[in-house]
């Protein structure tokens, strides 16, 4: 019933929205320096009240800890769930594929490539500790510009030539970064820890850079929405329907790209996310863009929020590497998808 | 001079470097219901698409409306004309409904994503009306749907639809689309009939309410029936154009389609049946095989034509010349022993008939009503059985039925099986006897 | 018309398109102005927070030192403070209290601070510390990475860290805790940390004397190498893939105290200088053949990996018998301990002086 679908929808946003409070106070409270909820909360208020607050109802150190490392780690990680999953859904949206995933032309590797010049080449560390998001971004956005290019043939950029682009790029790229990588051996361990993934470095700033660019990517991405749905049924059909296909697309996944860069450079490469979230809401809220999209934001940053806070707690204090723990959960869901499909 | 939809000149399509449509000119009035034929290959499809829009023409010029195809942006273009493709491809759970209400894009009235169901005022109507946040709630879509008879259809996936549904689905997002023209592309493919007929009555109802239809379309018959004007293509060029009796003309279809086809113009509209599975110049050229058709009261109307279908060309007697198996007869060439009416046979009728089963290897008796004033036609066939004639016989519906004649009929039926007549329950199994031995 | 705007004439007066999505650049910039000032109004709210520091005054020189240098200073009483040093990074840092919590992030610092004498004052140290034995029961506060939160937890007043980590320590110095990041080089640098920890933690006479006993070790050791007259050309393997250190390393230099010759220093074409870590190459090695070779204890659980190699056969190093293990721990960590290392480096070279 499409009355059913609007009445799943409802439940599901607000079970994600609940779900969000929820690991966020959780989030706030685990963590290498244990909280209890009730010291968080009074940390908290004390921050708004500037210090002042009943001594010994929390460790002298919470409000600082919270405010300057676990909130923007909080923070990024919602900003980047939620980019990765809408970037992923506009690619699954683009590609009309439901396997599709953000790093399909290249953004991956080119980050990959672009944190390891970072991390390898002396000279580059004047630029401090922004060189390297700065130079992941570049080189994310500069493989998924060379992979587009590419692609193009007298206007039209086909679905089979992007692919095809993307892998070409993308290995080429990779080869260029396990070399540097082999060559200095010195590095090796912090190129391989950014490579899987990691938010410990959060700060504010990070999170005042990210947040508008997710935001405005995410309101144009939904404001897509319906194009999508057309977009859907074929690019000729959509073009029959009234959608400017190839503008539309293009548009898409340059937005999509920029996004999953701007995400990937402070975060590093999280796999996962922007494949298995839109998928898994589209069989809960429907392949519907309008609904799909928001869904989507909100299960994706909860899911990367739970996942880096089991990340930064299992082991404390060393941390695991978020992507692994992502990579641990996509495991099991493709088998769950490759068994209910009964290997269509 | 009367307002034009699309005026065509010079148009040329080339696809992958080869040339496949034009050049050509066509002037589509508003209003009118057109139909394109043509074989496989000869550029309907191509045409089609050059007039939507949705294919880039290299030579010459189309307007829409009166302005050039080339000016219209997409948008503009979806709202003036509808395409309905042959086929669609959406493999995501969407339902039926959501899918139709796609069409309504170009149109859009919803703009916000998830309002709550509010109430839009109309200026035109001064009520309100339930304005939900899906473009499903509005009228275009149900109608459509219910036009389309898939309204009960409406919550399930497309994924779930049988071939014909989704045929039907296509359409009626396309009529969602609610455009002053539209163009389908062999809409009636996967269709039971009564929903091709439901298809084709939809269009002419569009129609009546001042829409422009260009379909492409397989069968002859339909676009006969339906389209005011038909279209044939051949070649990438237009063969012939014109109202459906201009076209459908032996010799024309003959020419088009390869296929010799006998025309009957007793309906509201014409339309063909085919005459031979395979072409032959004229029936005179046909062999005689030695057949003869005992015939009468139209009993062997379905006989006449099996035979002809399969390139045998009968004679066929004794008959009035009011009989409909005369009419039958002359209608396909066929030398037609014919007799005054209200009489018995003319001695002349009978020596023809004699002559013709003389010259006949095999005679087929239809099932006709006999009376006494026929009886003469069993005994010339007793008569040639007895000359080695082969006699087949039409048993089917039992003489008993139709025997006036006081019973004789009936036994001169079975004296000629017990002396080696075949009996066949129909026509179509005579004929096949037929074809099968050797003549 | 009267009556309220409908969506779409609502649409139309914001200059939008008749069509619904999307709606046009006015509507898209109001959102984009939207979120950018929020971002910038919570931006300062959060910056502001973070900059009250609760207690340190401005850069106050103590009244005893005479400028912002690593000079050491002497004296250890608490009227020392608040004192100002510069790290190895060139940064100046003001600790203004004398440090009674302090965290190491490197096993290097930690057993600086063990052997001033500010052992009972460390709270925090590197899960891969290991000497002295007490940095067993001290809390960890990461590996490779430091971690941030557990740092804080701990909160301490002064961090002695190991460059390569500044992002995660970022935090800690915004919370108005001093951070020291040391990155020695060369012998000459780990007596001037040495010295400014000492400085930082108020042991700077422990300081003076440590380096001073640091210094006379090596000085010794220095002389009756060159004294013994024994040169030989040694390959230092800094782990199990050939990785060796070029000239200007630390391991360079400390091979030239002891006499011996590097190889790696001298392993580029025509027998000029790489700097650096870098790379042997088998053929390379066999090529130098060089007197003796140094493997990492480590890395190697005995040098029969080494001999056992084929590959390595032919080296007179190997056919001799002076393939030698050695403690790479204290002669690569820069710590206190650096006379040890280098007089295990001797050791090494003439086991038989020793």
């Amino acid at each position: 019933m499409n009355r059913d679908r609007r009445k799943v929808y409802r439940i599901v946003i607000a079970a994600l929205v609940g779900g969000l409070v929820v690991s966020t106070l959780v989030a706030a409270i685990t963590g290498a320096a244990g909280l209890s909820v009730r010291e968080a909360f009074a940390a908290l208020l004390a921050l708004f009240r500037d210090g002042a607050g009943a001594a010994g109802s929390f460790p002298e150190w919470a409000p600082r800890l919270l405010l300057d490392v676990r909130l923007p780690r909080i923070a990024l990680a919602l900003i980047g769930g939620a980019a990765l999953a809408t970037a992923g859904t506009s690619f699954q949206g683009a590609f009309r594929n439901p396997l599709a995933d953000p790093y399909l032309l290249g953004v991956s590797a080119g980050a990959g490539l672009g944190a390891t010049i970072a991390i390898v080449w002396k000279p580059l560390e004047s630029l401090g500790i922004y060189g390297l998001p700065l130079l992941a971004f570049i080189g994310a956005a500069l493989a998924a510009f060379l992979v587009y290019r590419l692609a193009t043939f007298g206007g039209r950029t086909g679905t089979a030539s992007l692919l095809l682009s993307g892998v070409a790029v993308g290995s080429t790229l990779t080869a260029i970064m396990s070399f540097l990588m082999v060559a200095t051996e010195r590095d090796l361990h912090t190129v391989i820890v950014w490579l899987m993934g990691g938010l410990g470095a959060a700060s504010w700033m990070k999170v005042w850079i990210t947040l508008p660019v997710v935001v405005g990517a995410f309101v144009f991405t939904w404001l897509n929405a319906r194009r999508m749905n057309l977009l859907l049924m074929g690019e000729e059909r959509a073009r029959e329907l009234g959608v400017d296909s190839q503008r539309t697309r293009r548009n898409l996944i340059i937005v999509a790209s920029l996004t999953t860069a701007a995400a990937v450079s402070f975060t590093g490469l999280i796999g996962f996310i922007g494949l298995m979230v839109p998928h898994i809401m589209r069989l809960l809220v429907g392949p519907d863009h309008r609904r799909l999209l928001p869904a989507s934001a909100l299960f994706g940053a909860v899911l990367l929020l739970v996942a880096d806070t089991v990340a930064r707690s299992v082991l404390a204090p060393a941390e695991i590497p978020v992507g692994i723990i992502t990579a641990v959960s996509g495991g099991p869901f493709f088998l769950y998808l490759l068994r209910t499909r009964r290997g269509l | 001079m009367t307002a034009l939809t699309f005026a065509a000149r010079g148009l040329e399509v080339a696809l992958a470097g080869r040339h496949v449509l034009g050049p050509l000119d066509l002037d589509v009035p508003r209003g009118s219901f057109i139909g394109i034929l043509g074989p496989n290959g000869s550029g309907k499809t191509t045409l089609l698409r050059a007039l939507a829009g949705t294919v880039d023409i290299c030579a010459g010029t189309v307007l829409l409306e009166g302005e050039p195809l080339e000016q219209y942006s997409t948008a503009a273009l979806a709202k003036a004309r509808g395409v309905v493709p042959q086929t669609f491809s959406l493999d995501f759970s969407f339902t039926l409904g959501e899918m139709v209400a796609m069409g309504r894009y170009a149109r859009d009235e919803s703009y916000f994503p998830s309002a709550r169901a509010g109430r839009l005022r109309s200026r035109r109507t001064k009520t309100s009306r339930p304005h939900g946040h899906e473009a499903t709630d509005h009228p275009s879509v149900a109608a459509a749907l219910e036009h389309t008879g898939l309204s009960d259809l409406a919550d399930r996936l497309v994924t779930q639809l049988s071939g014909g549904e989704r045929q039907r689905a296509l359409i009626a997002q396309t009529l969602a689309q609610d455009t002053p023209t539209l163009l389908l592309d062999e809409p009636l493919n996967n269709l039971d009939l009564n929903h091709q007929l439901e298809v084709m009555q939809l269009l002419v109802r569009l129609q009546a309410e001042g829409r422009t239809l260009l379909v492409v379309l397989h069968d002859l018959n339909m676009a006969a029936q339906y389209c005011d004007r038909l279209l044939v293509l051949g070649d990438g060029r237009i063969m012939a154009q014109g109202g459906p009796s201009e076209i459908l003309d032996p010799a024309l279809v003959m020419d088009l389609f390869r296929v010799r086809v006998s025309v009957h113009r007793e309906g509201r509209r014409p339309y063909v049946t085919p005459l031979w599975s395979r072409a032959a110049a004229s029936l005179a050229d046909s062999p005689r095989t030695g057949v003869h058709v005992m015939a009468g009261g139209g009993a062997a109307r379905g006989l006449i034509e099996e035979l002809v279908l399969q390139g045998l060309a009968p004679t066929v007697g004794i008959v009035s010349v009011f009989d409909t198996d005369f009419a039958t007869g002359r209608q396909y060439e066929l030398d037609v022993i014919s007799s005054p009416p209200f009489e018995p046979f003319s001695a002349e009728a009978v020596r023809e008939l004699r002559a013709a089963t003389a010259a006949a290897a095999v005679v087929v008796i239809a099932p006709i009503f006999f009376g006494q004033g026929n009886l003469e036609l069993l005994r010339v066939a007793a008569a040639a059985q007895a000359e080695g004639k082969k006699i087949l016989i039409i048993d089917s519906p039992p003489i008993h039925e139709r025997d006036a004649s006081g019973g004789l009929a009936g036994d001169m039926l079975r004296e000629l099986l017990e002396s080696g007549a075949t009996p066949f329950s129909s026509a179509a199994q005579a004929v096949e006897w037929l074809r099968y031995s050797s003549l | 018309m009267n009556g309220h705007p409908t969506p779409r004439r609502m649409a139309t007066r914001l200059g939008m398109s008749r069509r619904g999505w999307p709606p046009a650049p006015a509507l898209l910039l109001l959102i984009f102005f939207l979120v950018a000032t929020l971002s910038l109004l919570l931006a300062g709210c959060a910056t502001q927070e973070s900059e009250t520091t609760p207690t340190t005054a401005a850069d106050v020189t103590s009244v005893a030192e005479t400028s912002s240098t690593s000079v050491p200073s002497t004296g250890s009483t608490d009227a020392q403070f608040p004192v100002t040093v510069t790290d190895d990074l060139g940064n100046t840092v003001t600790i203004p209290a004398k440090p009674l919590r302090i965290v190491s992030t490197a096993p290097a610092n930690t057993e600086i601070l063990f052997a001033l004498g500010a052992g009972d004052r460390v709270v925090g140290v590197n899960a891969l510390d290991d000497y002295p034995p007490e940095v067993a029961d001290i809390t960890k506060i990461g590996d490779f990475q430091v971690n941030t939160e557990a740092v804080m937890a701990l909160s301490p007043d002064l961090v002695v860290a190991y460059s390569g980590n500044e992002e995660a320590l970022v935090q800690i110095e915004k919370a108005g805790c001093p951070v020291l990041i040391f990155d020695p080089k060369n012998l000459e640098q780990i007596y001037t940390d040495i010295s400014v920890v000492g400085t930082a933690t108020g042991t700077g006479d422990e300081a003076d004397q440590l380096v001073a006993s640091i210094r006379a070790t090596i000085e010794e050791i220095t002389t009756s190498a060159s004294l013994s007259g024994y040169k030989p050309t040694v390959f230092y393997a800094v782990d199990n893939t050939l990785w060796s250190a070029g000239s200007e390393t630390f391991v360079d230099e400390l091979l030239t105290l002891v006499n011996a010759v590097n190889v790696a220093a001298t392993a580029g074409d025509g027998g000029t200088a790489i700097s650096g870590y870098f790379q042997f190459a088998p053929e390379q090695l066999v090529a130098a053949d060089p007197d003796i070779v140094l493997l990492p204890a480590g890395f190697y659980a005995s040098i029969d990996e080494f001999v056992s190699d084929p590959r390595f056969a032919g080296l007179t190093a190997v056919k001799e018998g002076r393939v030698r293990l050695v403690n790479d721990v204290i002669i690569t960590r820069p710590g206190p301990r650096i006379g040890e290392g280098l007089r295990e480096l001797a050791k090494a070279l003439r086991p038989e002086a020793f």
